[in-house]
């Protein structure tokens, strides 16, 4: 068990069955939360999980802030995309798109970091920024390419669409929507621990020691600008599958769902609440914002409602204005819980 | 003694996660050159800082005057009147000469007999009086450092290590120039490595080791006693 | 004791020729450009109405970057909020001026600019507030750390941003330029938008007015000084802070100034238009060196430039092509080009 943990232990018994519980429920979604839009949101977990996870190394690890993690989540996402559209639909276009998603990530990501991470660290915040900015936009222009603002939808082999029926396991139909979910599911579990174990790694070691003291990394003799370079290859690529499979599984991408800013900020909040540079706090984080995000908002439209013969309260809580109260949160849990669910949960400050 | 300018009592200062200084008990007489002196990382330059409010005590008492001035803040110390010579001169480059000195003037203008002084005891500012700080060499660097803590009068003043990497000329330059500031009765605790130049200079004497003050006197008995010297810096001084 | 002191000269003067130029380079930059400009633009008049609007724009950004770069220079602290401060400046000052309907509807310029004065006033005020209470609420607790600084202030850009939608809705507002503003004058057979003439008037009477108060008081050598060395500059007996937060508002102030002659050159306005502009200062701060003014002010005229011809040669590059400038120029100059000296 430690084995596959990397030696990473939640060193919290809550934490433990936390992430436990998520763990059973996400294996056995399809059976335990039957209907597609459970479906929906156990998928949608396991992507984020791996892309909040995949920040996290940068962020809670390196100590980098990037504003491009979701321009390399698209790049997966368009990768199979445009792949399936030229090649036709097959397992190679897949294979093949989420491959050239993947290095293209990790290229343009090695570009970026050298260009700006041999300055300044907080240089690579404002050029991811502006280069993720710039990139959505030519996405949205490029309409012969991505198909524009409207988005592609993506023709998946037939054995992962709901069309493809094998049968019926303890009262829950079989079809290729849940075999589309256990392939999301397993690489997904896969790629999180292959991420426990790089952060548990050497190279996540030296990444810390750079993050607490660049200096000092720099004067023992590692190569600061080296390694936090690899750190941003990696975490990107990382994100790119992470696109791919968020690509397969909805069988559709669009700049909205990829590339917007405001899965961006998602993606933010989920590390700074979860708990930056944890790994586990991508899975507690992302648990809890996806079901939050669902409820909450439902919730919201109800008071809003409740309060419309009021003036201000009822725009103030409409649901439309959800980014308003994330981003209140998000400011109040940089200052007042910086160590995130997992951090408060593992005791430490 | 009981007229001190400055009076350090217990300060403790942590830098970092690290102790710097262990509770540091230090009188400064008013009207006299006091040398602080120890070898390296013994806490002298922390001292000063610390007098100066670039870093906190988290213990201890600093009075100047007899009026507590541990918690302001540097600008507030700085205008109780504390002239300050830090170890790496805190220059201005990207200002010419001129600015440097004006900026030190709080009064606004510099007053017209002290850029005399000045100009007399430093040439080289009045030659470069226009250009660009950072053009300058090192020990012109030095002088404007020092030209800029003595532009106007101040009750104290605080110089850290000026002679530091600079040629004997220039060091000669230097301490007439801070001879003369003696002379007008001015306050000085001043951090200084190399001996001769601290025997010159110096009235009394702190020596530290290991962020505390671990002898005290005056300077004509500590140069009189190499034995002494020797214990209490560990090191054979040039008696030069 | 005369001759001991050093008489060397200052190195300066012992450069060549092309050492001494190197700093000026960047300035040569926007005129290059422009040359660069006149041999691929074909037509002499679309050259110069390309020219004048990227200048334009270059004016308005520079206005907008000018406060955040000084920030970032004076106390380290990198403000991604700044953003909030254009869109609100933008609906304040469009909502003073479509109050004003009476004055800016008339064909009379004096009535005009008074308008538009009352709107930038209200903006700046309004804008220079908001970067005090931001200031803070928001940045003061996450000094010294940058990690901590970009995550509070993307939030409380975020918050604003909203905040935006809750008072004025969602929709884009349309705002028409005041009567006299209007249309264009012909110049050399090109037709120049007589708003456009106006912003670059604006931007480099700031741009003056900035260098005169950084060059001629007290306040500006404080500026100067602490860019360099913040703590000696304390320890002369300078509050630092108080310089600082000074400067914070100044900046939002003319990020919101910046807000209104964006609001009137585009001639509408969205609750996510600062974000957009941002990317531009972004770009240009980078490329300007961080912390200099006139770096600043160098790289706004560029990238006004090169967004304009760029987006005339081909539309859907002009944006990438800024993207390439600044890796380009990071490539020559990683600093920026006007690297700003930093002790420690």
């Amino acid at each position: 068990m430690m084995r596959i943990l990397s030696g990473d232990s939640p060193k919290s018994p809550v934490l433990a069955v936390l992430l436990a519980l998520i763990l059973l429920a996400l294996a056995f979604a399809p059976f335990l939360f039957p209907g597609s839009r459970s479906l929906e949101t156990a998928a949608r977990i396991c992507i984020f999980i791996v892309l909040v996870a995949s920040y996290d190394l940068l962020l809670g690890y390196g100590g980098i802030v990037s504003f491009a993690h979701t321009m390399f989540f698209g790049m997966g996402a368009y990768g199979v995309a445009i792949a399936t559209a030229r090649m036709g639909t097959g397992y190679p276009a897949l294979a093949v798109g989420a491959l050239a998603g993947m290095v293209a990530a990790g290229l343009v990501a090695l570009l970026i970091a050298l260009l700006s991470l041999r300055v300044r660290a907080i240089f690579f915040a404002m050029i991811t920024l502006a280069i993720a900015s710039a990139v959505a936009v030519l996405v949205s222009q490029l309409s012969a390419i991505t198909g524009g603002e409207d988005g592609m939808n993506i023709r998946i082999p037939r054995e992962l669409t709901p069309a493809f029926r094998l049968g019926e396991v303890m009262g829950t139909g079989i079809n290729g929507k849940i075999l589309n979910y256990y392939l999301v599911f397993f690489c997904c579990l896969a790629l999180f621990l292959l991420m426990l174990r790089i952060v548990n790694s050497p190279f996540g070691r030296v990444l810390q020691a750079i993050r607490e003291n660049a200096f000092r990394a720099e004067a023992i003799g590692y190569r600061v600008v080296l390694y936090r370079a690899l750190a941003t290859c990696l975490s990107a690529m990382i994100a790119a599958l992470a696109g791919s499979l968020f690509a397969i599984w909805l069988r559709y991408v669009g700049p909205a769902t990829t590339l917007g800013m405001e899965i961006m900020m998602d993606i933010l909040l989920i590390v700074v609440i979860g708990g930056m540079g944890t790994m586990y706090g991508a899975v507690v984080g992302t648990a809890i914002f996806v079901l939050a995000q669902n409820y909450l908002k439902t919730l919201m439209g109800g008071m809003s409602e409740a309060t419309s013969a009021l003036p201000l309260i009822p725009d103030l809580l409409s649901p439309d204005r959800w980014l308003l109260w994330l981003g209140i949160l998000f400011i109040l849990s940089v200052y007042f819980f910086p160590t995130g669910i997992v951090g408060r949960l593992r005791g430490t400050r | 003694m009981s007229d001190a300018i400055l009076r350090l009592k217990g300060v403790k200062t942590d830098i970092a996660q690290y102790h710097i200084l262990h509770g540091v008990d230090l009188d400064v007489p008013r009207g006299a050159v006091t040398m602080l002196l120890g070898r390296n990382g013994a806490g002298k330059t922390t001292t000063l800082r610390t007098i100066m409010g670039l870093w906190k005590p988290h213990q201890g008492e600093i009075l100047l005057d007899g009026a507590p001035i541990n918690g302001l803040n540097p600008a507030q110390i700085a205008r109780r009147g504390i002239g300050f010579v830090p170890e790496d001169m805190g220059i201005f480059s990207d200002l010419t000469v001129e600015e440097n000195i004006r900026l030190a003037a709080l009064s606004g203008q510099p007053i017209p007999e002290r850029l005399d002084w000045i100009f007399e005891a430093f040439p080289a500012l009045r030659t470069f009086w226009k250009s660009a700080a950072g053009t300058l060499s090192g020990g012109q660097k030095q002088m404007l450092s020092v030209a800029r803590a003595v532009v106007e009068d101040r009750e104290l003043y605080l110089i850290d290590e000026p002679s530091k990497g600079l040629a004997p000329a220039i060091v000669a330059t230097l301490a007439k120039a801070l001879k003369d500031l003696k002379n007008r009765g001015a306050s000085i605790l001043m951090v200084e490595q190399n001996f001769s130049l601290a025997k010159a200079l110096g009235d009394h004497v702190a020596v530290m080791d290991d962020g505390r003050i671990i002898w005290t006197g005056r300077m004509t008995e500590l140069a009189s006693d190499t034995g002494l010297q020797e214990r209490l810096m560990g090191l054979k001084m040039e008696t030069a | 004791m005369t001759d001991s002191a050093p008489t060397h000269a200052p190195t300066m003067t012992k450069l060549p020729l092309a050492e001494r130029l190197r700093p000026w380079l960047p300035v040569l930059l926007v005129p290059v450009l422009i040359v660069i400009g006149y041999l691929i633009i074909p037509s002499q008049s679309s050259w110069l109405t390309l020219t004048v609007s990227g200048l334009a724009m270059g004016m308005m950004i520079f206005v907008i970057a000018s406060g955040m770069t000084l920030v970032f220079g004076l106390m380290d602290v990198i403000n991604f909020g700044h953003g909030a401060f254009i869109s609100f400046g933008a609906f304040v000052g469009t909502t003073v001026l479509l109050a004003l309907g009476q004055m800016t509807g008339a064909p009379s310029l004096l009535l005009n600019l008074l308008a538009i004065a009352g709107a930038v006033l209200a903006a700046m005020i309004v804008t220079g507030g908001m970067g005090w209470a931001f200031e803070r609420a928001i940045v003061r607790p996450v000094y010294g750390s940058h990690l901590k600084q970009i995550l509070v202030t993307m939030g409380g850009l975020i918050v604003a941003e909203q905040l935006i939608y809750v008072i004025w809705g969602g929709h884009e507002i349309v705002i028409a330029r005041p009567e006299t503003l209007k249309g264009a004058i012909t110049f050399a057979g090109a037709a120049l938008e007589k708003y456009r003439l106006v912003a670059v008037a604006v931007g480099l009477i700031v741009f003056l007015a900035l260098r005169l108060v950084l060059r001629r008081t007290k306040l500006g050598l404080i500026v100067r000084a602490g860019v360099e060395n913040p703590e000696m500059v304390q320890a002369l007996g300078y509050n630092i802070t108080r310089v600082f937060v000074g400067v914070f508002i100044a900046g939002s102030a003319l990020a919101g100034l910046g807000g209104v002659m964006w609001a009137l050159y585009q001639e509408v306005i969205t609750a996510h238009m600062g974000n957009e502009i941002m990317i531009l200062v972004f770009i240009v701060v980078i490329i300007g060196g961080l912390g200099s003014v006139e770096g600043c002010f160098i790289g706004a005229l560029t990238v006004g430039l090169v967004q304009n011809y760029a987006a005339f040669m081909e539309p859907k590059l002009a944006l990438i092509s800024n993207i390439a400038l600044m890796v380009a120029i990071l490539m020559w100059r990683p600093m920026g080009m006007v690297p700003v000296v930093k002790a420690k």
